[in-house]
């Protein structure tokens, strides 16, 4: 696991450098693109994403005590914050983008003059990025349904949670990338 | 070979089996935990409140700093990347080695380029 951790920390490092290049060529159509994301929506996701990691931490703080019953306890609540996280996401956040033409493709681009090109270079990266994220945040979710399907079964001990400690550094890996994106797409171009 | 539950059993409350002190173990690191994610919170909280600060287009990136003190705070408290043994160290350390030389290189040039001004002159 931390082996491909640390190609998934290579992955989303040239996306992060990119950005780092990209926005430094176009602040000001960073900064406009920026100002029309929902802060509100990326802080309170920043909330759950942070809350779903303490939740998942405690669970395997119980499994290794060999409480199976709170480890789910801990995994659904953990489950539950992760597709609160994907609902705000994409069910309201993207699709009010979409609404508010600001897709990079869209003909009608609802920033227009001389911040437009840097705007939907801004949109482009926000699409993928977020994009990107969700889908490991649904990997994650599966992930999660299958540790709670065989914790469920009794498989998990105080002497055997492996596959229980190698998902929780995914998806502790998840929300550090979260933790990274959120400031570069919600906050720096404020102020 | 280490072993997830290594960590716990080789503490005398667990190693002993001893249900009182396997409890105050397990609190110990509840504690620990919500102490990280209260941590973590203010964090977001100061990360949040720096980004409504006038900064100048080359100081907004100190908006970043909370949101690094946040990344190391769930790589050690809830990946535990200090405890595992050598080699999750040693793949932690390789991966932020990398990732440091790619963004440092990978920003050299827009960060050092020196743009000179070029007068509107119509060349006949």
């Amino acid at each position: 696991m931390w082996l491909f951790l640390a190609t998934e920390v290579l992955f989303f490092g040239g996306l992060i450098l990119s950005w780092i290049y990209s926005r430094h060529w176009n602040q000001i159509g960073f900064d406009a693109g920026a100002r029309e994301t929902k802060l509100w929506i990326g802080t309170l996701n920043t909330g759950i994403l942070i809350t779903s990691s303490f939740t998942y931490a405690a669970g395997l703080t119980w499994i290794r005590a060999g409480n199976t019953r709170r480890l789910v306890q801990c995994l659904t609540v953990t489950l539950l914050l992760g597709v609160a996280f994907l609902a705000l996401k994409f069910g309201l956040e993207w699709r009010d983008d979409f609404a508010k033409h600001l897709f990079p493709a869209a003909s009608m681009f609802k920033i227009t003059g001389a911040e437009e090109g840097g705007a939907r270079l801004f949109f482009i990266f926000y699409f993928i990025s977020t994009g990107l994220h969700g889908v490991h945040m649904v990997v994650g979710v599966a992930l999660l349904l299958w540790i709670m399907q065989r914790a469920r079964r009794g498989e998990f001990s105080a002497l055997y949670h492996t596959p229980v400690h190698a998902v929780g550094l995914y998806w502790s890996f998840v929300d550090i990338v979260w933790l990274t994106l959120y400031p570069l797409i919600y906050l720096v171009g404020r102020g | 070979m280490w072993h997830p539950s290594a960590r716990l059993l080789s503490r005398p409350g667990a190693a002993s089996g001893d249900p009182q002190d396997q409890e105050q173990t397990v609190n110990a690191q509840l504690t620990r935990l919500l102490l990280a994610w209260l941590l973590l919170l203010l964090l977001g909280g100061a990360e949040f409140a720096v980004s409504f600060l006038p900064l100048t287009r080359p100081l907004r990136a100190l908006v970043m700093i909370p949101g690094v003190l946040m990344v190391v705070t769930v790589a050690v408290a809830f990946m535990e990347v200090t405890r595992g043994p050598v080699l999750v160290r040693a793949f932690a350390v390789a991966a932020m080695l990398w990732l440091i030389i790619l963004l440092g290189l990978g920003s050299a040039d827009p960060l050092t380029r020196t743009e000179y001004y070029v007068p509107n002159v119509q060349v006949k």
